[in-house]
């Protein structure tokens, strides 16, 4: 590869990240232009007046960022735990809701919005409600002595799932239809309509603190895919990492849905994706993921938007574009996971 | 380093597999494992790994006894080369190789030069420096199997158990990974190796145990201990170990007739 090439993949990525975090903020109702836009930018962090139009102003920086910036979060925070699940787990088929997390927030947020709870209360059960499952399944896996510790885990996790995914079925039916069902399946579909600068602010630091193991384990990583005596063999402690780095994962994924409720998809797809683009590698994969997943939710959002004259939901738009895209890589089996 | 088992006894759980493996292994020695299927061979490795406690006795590393070492420090001295499965994701073989690096370096640290250099001694000790950019899960078994005895030198160790290193290997890589195995004794690696054919105890082996039902039943060097009625109780068939002129040494063969031919 040539020094250019080489600078070009350096900041491509960057840049393609830019413009679709460029294109969601002129996009809306209120056409505003890449100036104006840059002009919020520069000028509202630091409380300077920008001096445009109010309904422009409020568009993007009221209305449009926080929609972004969560959408980044969000899907940046979906992919890194997904790529850490399927190295963890060896299996490249792995999403962030192997170990239930996402039907424990379903769950949760179910029973906040069937007991007619504040938002901030709803989002708080998901919340726990993720954490919650996951320590469970967790906590039945390592009761049960095996040898092979790691499928009793993900077995341990479907067997919770259902059970938790009975409970929310219990919920539907006892639900008000007219108000609490549609309010509970619009959540179970995912949306970043409704976040606020304040969720955003609540549920960053939980994502930050997830990630902060991802990154510094980002290249022994690479080891937990060797499985559990393997790595062992090779010096490291896996019985004190596999756990923390499950936790991380876990509290990153139910940082995000806590906000959005679950978007599925992104935490299967993305990680694959960029393991074609930069290889299996963590210290390369993770960052990849993180860029990806952002600038991918962020693209759907924008098309969830902009497409129809009602929002489409967000887990449909992914489901529509990340099942046919899954079968289309298991169909080619390219270089990233065969 | 010498890797010793004294009064050994593997299993898990509340399943005891081996009992009363007691033996040594010294620096630039080879002890060959032979046994069939289900002697706890495999658990006994386990155990000299440091994966699995022993049920009673002790395994120790010039005389000390390992059950309370860190991995890391484990893994500083002794290394472990399984057999060759196929790869889940496509690392490089570099990038494999470097993974022996894990002991070696910090928690939170990344591999560095020296760690890159390391490993590119020891894919080029094992003739694999042409392969370091390619892809591990598409690579042959033998080369896999190369590979993985590569990121085991690149972990620098004292001591190398390897189970079945040239299980389902043609005969060309077989010959090629016994030949490496000559090569590791003589850098003086201590080396622990089981395999399915006793005629590789004759190859590289200075010592060889018989294992069965747990225990070892026999010890010493091959041309004492691997006889035709031992590994006829062994394995349970008839087999011949003649001396064969051309070779200058003995050969482990099953005696069945050729196909077609009439006693």
């Amino acid at each position: 590869m040539t020094l250019q090439a080489a600078a070009c993949r350096r900041v491509a990525p960057g840049l393609a990240l830019a413009a679709v975090v460029m294109l969601a903020l002129l996009s809306g109702k209120f056409a505003a232009t890449p100036g104006e836009v840059l002009t919020v930018l520069a000028t509202k962090p630091f409380g300077l007046p920008s001096g445009l139009d109010a309904a422009t102003e409020t568009a993007i920086w009221q209305v449009r960022l926080p929609r972004v910036l969560a959408g980044l979060a969000v899907g940046a925070a979906l992919a890194a735990a997904g790529a850490t699940y399927q190295g963890l787990f060896r299996n490249p088929l792995v999403s962030p809701d192997i170990l239930g997390v996402s039907a424990g927030a379903n769950l949760g947020a179910a029973l906040g919005v069937f007991l007619s709870l504040d938002v901030l209360v709803i989002q708080t059960l998901a919340f726990l409600g993720g954490l919650g499952a996951v320590s469970a399944v967790y906590a039945v896996g390592a009761a049960i002595r095996t040898r092979d510790p790691v499928l009793v885990l993900v077995l341990a996790g479907v067997a919770v799932g259902a059970l938790l995914g009975a409970a929310l079925s219990l919920i539907k039916i006892l639900a008000d239809p007219y108000n609490q069902l549609p309010a509970i399946t619009y959540w179970l579909l995912g949306s970043l309509a409704s976040v606020t600068r304040g969720d955003l602010a609540a549920v960053l630091p939980a994502i930050l603190i997830g990630l902060a193991p991802l990154v510094l384990l980002r290249w022994r990583m690479n080891l937990m895919t060797l499985g559990e005596e393997e790595a062992r063999a090779l010096g490291v402690e896996t019985r004190i990492l596999r756990p923390l780095l499950i936790a991380s994962a876990t509290l990153m994924t139910a940082a995000a849905v806590s906000i959005t409720g679950v978007i599925g998809w992104v935490g299967l797809i993305v990680p694959h994706v960029a393991r074609m683009l930069v290889g299996p590698d963590f210290s390369r994969l993770l960052p990849a993921s993180l860029m990806l997943g952002g600038g991918f939710l962020v693209g759907v959002d924008l098309v969830a938007r902009q497409a129809a004259a009602i929002e489409v939901p967000l887990g449909v738009l992914t489901a529509a574009i990340g099942a046919p895209f899954f079968l289309w890589l298991l169909a080619t089996a390219r270089r990233g996971w065969s | 380093m010498t890797l010793a088992a004294e009064a050994l006894a593997t299993g898990y759980g509340d399943v005891i597999v081996g009992r009363d493996i007691a033996f040594a292994v010294r620096p630039g020695e080879a002890l060959c494992l032979l046994g069939p299927n289900g002697c706890g061979k495999t658990t006994l490795f386990k155990t000299l790994l440091g994966l699995i406690p022993p049920k009673a006795g002790r395994v120790t590393l010039d005389g000390e006894d390992i059950a309370r070492w860190p991995r890391r420090r484990l893994a500083q001295a002794v290394a472990y080369v399984p057999q060759a499965q196929a790869a889940l994701f496509p690392f490089t073989v570099a990038e494999m190789a470097l993974m022996g690096r894990a002991a070696r370096i910090g928690l939170f640290e990344s591999p560095g030069a020296a760690d890159h250099a390391a490993v590119a001694a020891a894919l080029a000790s094992l003739g694999l420096a042409g392969l370091a950019e390619r892809v591990a899960t598409e690579l042959s078994g033998g080369e896999r199997q190369l590979a993985l005895i590569a990121r085991a030198l690149a972990q620098e160790p004292k001591a190398l158990v390897m189970d079945e290193p040239t299980a389902s290997l043609d005969l060309g890589n077989e010959t090629r990974v016994l030949e490496r195995v000559r090569e590791l004794k003589a850098r003086g690696l201590a080396v622990v190796l089981s395999t399915h054919d006793p005629d590789h105890a004759f190859l590289v082996a200075d010592r060889v145990a018989l294992m069965a039902k747990g225990g070892i039943v026999a010890i010493g060097p091959p041309e004492e201990t691997i006889t035709p009625d031992r590994l006829r109780a062994l394995y349970g068939v008839p087999v011949a170990v003649p001396y064969v002129p051309e070779l200058g040494r003995r050969i482990v063969a099953p005696s069945l007739r050729t196909a077609g031919e009439t006693p």
